[in-house]
């Protein structure tokens, strides 16, 4: 009895937790891998209340992980809005700003990104693979529960793997 | 496996209560950490919670097991351990539920201050203190514009303190001069061409650079030519500082505002998640303190439960400094009390037992009738001899009055009136003489009775049948003169016989024919009769012979086939028919004697029925128990059965209805019945013949 507890209680939470690693994805309109460098176009729609969080100044960070040839490359975009000049800023992993009086055209700015990749061969021998989510883990601890527990929150496409471009293309 | 259920719950209750660390946070924030582990931790959480309910649900099935087959301390364990959550769980209850009241009282409380319009006013003020920078730095750099050597005018204005970059661009966004406070500026940033277009539409901008560390007012001024003159003035430093503070603060409590649910949220699961551990501890100590505190006393209760059973050897344990350490001291000591009066109990049980069980074989041995009545004149019992005496069973008269033995056996009414009137009067011991009539005969009875002492009660009455004791002594006084006879008769009787065949030798063939054939016939007779005297001195001899039994285990079964055969294979007349028990015991006794005495009785029959043959039915069965049991060996015939003038003496020696034998077959069949301690007795059964049945002690 006791074992078939724990088996029901380990799957539950694993259900659980499977369920909410993709529970929103964001679509991928484009994947283009050319001259060691990804370009991505994505499809990110933020839910009200994420708009909401964005409007009360809470910055929200994605997370573009690459893997090709064993190795992995993490780059992240932050967008937040600044209360004194009302414009919403985006800044990247390197210390570039870039700001944007409209929510749409930060967002189309973090839409399309194109992340170098100097250590993977050209043409590799496996398609790279990359995963872009709003990273979580860089919420206000406040916010990590719900966040963990409601949908809306859990932006992903998952890991996907780049379509090869034809030669010469 | 108890230690290892105790290891899995402690860890399990460990890893809950960091889950609980790690959902209340850190520092000064609440809610989740992210490290590597959380993740893991959250899995091994869940799993803990899962294992403790059910370890929970386990013990509380266990325990309504327990109670419901009745296991000693099992209520009283349901109950201390209902007590105690009773006492625990409310005020768990009620400092959980006024917790989250008063946290959420207190956090609508804080924002309920209209804190966010004065950080908005304050907003508004630092907006408007910097569009007046802005449109200060806008005028200046647009007096720059109207100058005629702009070189120039750009060297003069870098001087300002407060300018921090002046850049030409062309139409393509290439340098055409530039001047900077930084001496380690190297080349100016082209604006992008949105802020160009901005910058010509509006014909000039100045917007704020919140630069981390460097914040500044970017003014973009078109110039002739589609160039572009791009200008950065540093804010005055109390100013930026002043608008960064006002601006974190605006923001943190925009977000704070903002997170008021979701905090309330994570506030509300550490305090379930805390509550949880809470009552999952109180749960699994209640266990284990009810299981410790009622452990001894269901020892004991158990304990006191097969001691009722009788298992007196049956001990608890004992807890060294405290009551129940002391009450099980003294359920122990008594416990040895019981089984050391058990063992004396049983010890003087099983001596009074062999003390009856002799008894009872000495009373069964004894020729004499031994009868014994209650305080209320009721039959407890009666030997063997007595049975046979009264001609009854002790079943059928146990527990009968005297009046009513006398109303159940009308022939023994006598007997009980003449022993009415000794125990009436309370003497001690008295001695009564009784004359009872069995089959037309009178038994004289000599009775000796005793009152038993208190607190058994009752008496004892010992008879004889004085008939039977006369027959004895003359039995006895056979004997004498048998041997005497056998002494002084055998001796002459070899001279007479060669004497009488010397006469016939000598004289035979002197004598004229006349005389001859009467010495012939006289000596014929002669021998003759010294042969039959003899015979007769022979069964003397041995009638009054000392017994000289050599006792050994015999087969009484297969003694009786065995001469059985012996007859029907010498083409004997007699017809057995055997009714013997299969599997009997060996019996110790003299097999030649007992072939003997076998073999007579079957002559017996024999002659009593020649010359037409007889038929002999042998029974043998085991009757009686342990120190009673005994051989009961029947011998019966289809003959005309035992004159009843003779039937009481047919064992006496020289009583005999027949013409032919000794008269003494009977009563050397008598002698070694009684050699081997056993009994005999001579009827004529209902169907018709003669019967003899013996009793031979098996022990």
């Amino acid at each position: 009895m006791t074992l078939r507890a724990i088996a029901a209680a380990l799957t539950c939470l694993l259900s659980f937790l499977g369920a909410a690693a993709y529970g929103n994805p964001i679509g991928v309109r484009e994947a283009t891998w050319r001259a060691q460098e990804l370009s991505l176009v994505f499809d990110l729609r933020l839910a009200p209340r994420l708009i909401a969080a964005v409007e009360a100044h809470v910055a929200l960070s994605f997370l573009l992980s690459v893997e090709c040839a064993g190795q992995r490359n993490d780059q992240r975009w932050v967008l937040y809005l600044a209360p004194l000049t009302r414009r919403y800023r985006v800044t990247d992993g390197f210390g570039n700003a870039r700001e944007f009086p409209l929510r749409s055209e930060a967002l189309a700015s973090i839409e399309r990104v194109v992340t170098p990749m100097p250590g993977c061969p050209e043409p590799p021998a496996q398609p790279p693979t990359f995963r872009y989510r709003l990273n979580l883990a860089e919420l206000p601890s406040a916010l990590r529960v719900p966040a963990l527990l409601q949908d809306e929150w859990q932006l992903d496409t998952g890991w996907q793997r780049v379509q090869q471009q034809p030669a010469g293309s | 496996m108890i230690w290892f259920r105790r290891g899995l719950i402690g860890l399990a209750l460990m890893l809950l209560f960091a889950f609980a660390l790690l959902l209340s946070g850190s520092g000064n924030e609440i809610g989740p950490g992210f490290t590597p582990y959380a993740r893991w931790l959250t899995i091994a959480a869940g799993i803990s919670v899962g294992l403790l309910v059910s370890l929970l649900i386990e013990r509380g099935l266990s325990l309504w097991a327990d109670l419901r087959r009745g296991a000693p301390g099992s209520g009283l364990r349901i109950r201390l351990l209902a007590f105690l959550l009773a006492l625990a769980l409310p005020p768990w209850l009620l400092l959980f539920g006024f917790s989250l009241r008063l946290i959420d009282a207190a956090m609508d409380s804080w924002f309920q201050v209209d804190v966010n319009s004065a950080l908005e006013a304050a907003l508004d003020v630092a907006r408007e203190a910097l569009d007046s920078e802005s449109q200060q730095a806008l005028a200046a750099v647009r007096s720059l514009r109207n100058e005629d050597d702009l070189a120039a005018a750009l060297l003069r204005e870098i001087e300002k303190p407060s300018v921090m970059e002046l850049s030409e661009f062309d139409a393509d966004g290439r340098v055409l001069d530039t001047q900077s406070a930084d001496s380690a500026f190297l080349l100016p940033q082209a604006p992008a061409a949105t802020l160009r277009a901005r910058a010509r539409d509006a014909d000039g901008l100045a917007e704020l650079r919140p630069a981390p560390g460097r914040p500044h007012i970017l003014v973009l001024l078109p110039l002739p030519n589609e160039r572009l003159l791009q200008a950065r003035y540093a804010l005055r430093s109390d100013w930026s500082e002043q608008s960064q503070r006002i601006e974190q603060y605006a923001a943190e409590f925009q977000r704070i505002t903002f997170l008021r649910e979701a905090l309330k949220t994570t506030i509300w699961l550490v305090l379930g998640v805390v509550m949880l551990l809470g009552l999952l501890l109180t749960f699994f100590l209640a266990f284990a303190v009810t299981r410790r505190l009622i452990a001894p006393i269901s020892e004991l209760i158990d304990a006191a439960q097969r001691i009722g059973g009788g298992d007196l050897y049956v001990r608890v344990s004992e807890r060294k400094g405290s009551e129940l350490g002391a009450l099980g001291s003294a359920f122990n000591r008594m416990g040895v009390d019981l089984s050391d009066a058990q063992q004396k109990l049983a010890l003087a049980v099983q001596t009074a037992e062999a003390e009856r069980a002799s008894l009872a074989a000495v009373q069964q041995r004894m020729s004499s009738g031994v009868l014994t009545l209650d305080r209320n004149q009721c039959v407890l019992g009666m030997n063997g001899a007595a049975a046979e005496m009264l001609g009854l069973s002790t079943q059928e008269i146990h527990g009968l009055s005297l009046d009513q033995l006398g109303a159940h056996a009308p022939e023994l009414s006598p007997l009980c009136a003449a022993l009415r009137v000794p125990i009436a009067t309370g003497n001690a011991e008295f001695k009564i003489e009784v004359a009872l009539r069995r089959s037309e005969a009178q038994v004289p009875l000599l009775l000796r009775g005793a009152r038993l002492p208190e607190p058994i009660g009752g008496c004892v009455i010992v008879f004889d049948d004085l008939g039977e004791v006369g027959r004895a002594q003359r039995e006895t006084a056979w004997r004498e003169v048998a041997r005497r006879l056998a002494h002084e008769i055998k001796n002459p009787l070899t001279p007479i016989q060669l004497a009488a065949e010397r006469l016939r030798r000598r004289y035979l063939g002197k004598l004229p024919e006349d005389d001859r054939d009467v010495l012939d016939r006289a000596t014929n007779t002669i021998v003759a009769q010294v042969e039959a005297l003899k015979t007769m001195v022979n069964a003397f001899s041995e009638y009054a012979q000392a017994p000289q039994l050599v006792l050994k285990p015999t087969n009484l079964e297969l003694l009786i086939k065995e001469i059985t055969q012996l007859y029907e294979s010498a083409g004997s007349s007699v017809q057995f028919e055997l009714l013997l028990q299969a599997d009997l015991p060996l019996l110790r006794a003299d097999a030649g004697r007992l072939r003997q005495l076998l073999h007579n009785l079957i002559r017996n029959s024999e002659e009593a029925k020649a010359p037409e043959p007889v038929r002999v039915t042998i029974g043998l069965r085991q009757i009686g128990e342990a120190a009673a049991a005994s051989f009961e060996w029947s011998v019966s015939d289809d003959g005309p059965g035992l004159p009843p003038e003779l039937q009481s003496r047919v064992f006496e020696p020289y009583v005999s209805s027949k013409p032919k034998g000794t008269g003494l077959g009977l009563a050397i069949v008598k002698r070694i019945v009684e050699e081997h301690g056993g009994q005999i007795r001579a009827e004529n059964p209902p169907e018709g013949g003669a019967r003899f049945r013996i009793r031979l002690p098996l022990n």
